[in-house]
Formats: C-alpha cells, sequence, structure tokens
C-alpha cells in the first residue's frame, strides 16, 4: 500500500538527500488534495505554515499541469518553483504525491 | 523600459519565445503568434495570481519574485513586475525527461 511504497529505502535515502540540501529547509510531502502525509515540519509554529502549504501548493500544480498539456497535448509538467524574496518553494507532483521543498532564498541564477 | 528588456532577453541563447502582459493579463508585447500568446497569456495571468496569494499569505511582509514552470519541453519563466508581468519561454540545451 502507501505507506510500504512511502517507506522503501530508495525514498528513505532520496528524502534525506534532500533534506540535507545546502539551503532545504525542509519538506512536505501530500496526496493530490493536500493530506499532509509526511513533513519534517513537526513544530507547533510550523503547523499553520504547513496547513497553507499543503492546501495551496498541489493546486497549484495541478493547475500548472493541466495548463502546460492544454498548451501541448505531448509535454508533461516537472516540477513548479515559487521563488519569493525569502524562499523558494519546489513543487513536484508524481504517482498520486505531492512533493513540496522550501527553501531559503537563492541568488539570481 | 520594457523595450529594453525584450530586446536582452530575446538574444539569450535557448529563449524560444517571450511576452509582456498588463496587469488584466493582456498580451502587451510578445515575440511569436498571437493566438498561441492569448493562450500563454491566460495561463501566465492565472498562475501568477494564484501563486502570489499563496505567498502573500503565507507571509505578508514576503512577495512572489519568479514563478517557474519546469517542464518537458521547456521551462516557462513568469516575472510580476508592478505594472506588468514578464514571461520567457526558455528551452535549455539538456532535455528534462
Amino acid at each position: 500500500g502507501t505507506v510500504a511504497r512511502m517507506g522503501s529505502l530508495q525514498v528513505e535515502e532520496t528524502l534525506k538527500r534532500i533534506q540535507q540540501q545546502k539551503g532545504v529547509e525542509g519538506y512536505i510531502i501530500s496526496d493530490e488534495q493536500g493530506t499532509v502525509l509526511r513533513t519534517t515540519f513537526v513544530d507547533e509554529t510550523e503547523k499553520d505554515m504547513v496547513a497553507k502549504l499543503s492546501q495551496d501548493l498541489p493546486a497549484l500544480a495541478t493547475r500548472a499541469s493541466s495548463a502546460v498539456r492544454d498548451l501541448d497535448p505531448t509535454n508533461v509538467m516537472r516540477f513548479v518553483r515559487v521563488q519569493t524574496r525569502k524562499k523558494e518553494l519546489m513543487i513536484a507532483k508524481d504517482s498520486g504525491f505531492v512533493m513540496m521543498v522550501v527553501q531559503g532564498a537563492v541568488g539570481q541564477e | 523600459e520594457i523595450e529594453e528588456t525584450v530586446k536582452k532577453l530575446t538574444s539569450v541563447k535557448g529563449v524560444k519565445g517571450l511576452f509582456v502582459i498588463n496587469m488584466d493579463g493582456i498580451p502587451i508585447r510578445y515575440t511569436f503568434e498571437a493566438d498561441l500568446v492569448t493562450h500563454y497569456a491566460a495561463i501566465a495571468h492565472q498562475l501568477v495570481m494564484q501563486a502570489r496569494s499563496i505567498v502573500r499569505e503565507l507571509d505578508n511582509t514576503d512577495d512572489l519574485v519568479t514563478l517557474r514552470l519546469r517542464s518537458k519541453n521547456h521551462e516557462l519563466i513568469i516575472a510580476p513586475e508592478k505594472e506588468y508581468t514578464m514571461c520567457v519561454i526558455h528551452v535549455p540545451d539538456v532535455s528534462y525527461d
């Protein structure tokens, strides 16, 4: 089931690698409806942020991927990056999961 | 000012197309076919508004700088300014499979 898939060693290692990336503050994994399955933001002070992000970001990613397919049915959405003055939010949807990574602001590329 | 930015960006390697939309989402400057731009503009406008509201709701001292949609064939980079939004369709050398 879902838990077994999520708990595979490969997934664990990938998640650990993501968390260790420079600038990464944490991640949230949800289903497409925004139900949080797993997150590194477990502090009481972070609850509000997790609720908002898991509610809003999957919808943004869904809209973006529909738009991309609409424009070109052969194209596929990979990920969405929301860059703000203070942070970077990276959203990737795959196999019914939504992965949201929160990073501190990165320099201009 | 827009013209300078447009000129600079269209000369960047990998820039497949570029368009500028005003605050209502109307394309005011573009480098490819009008009917395709209309489609892109509607999408960019919707998404930038949605993204911006998410950011402001999360932290009202923060603001959206760029929204990037990375897909298999290209990257759509949406950069809101005060009175317009600059959008670039960028195709890097490497295909993102």
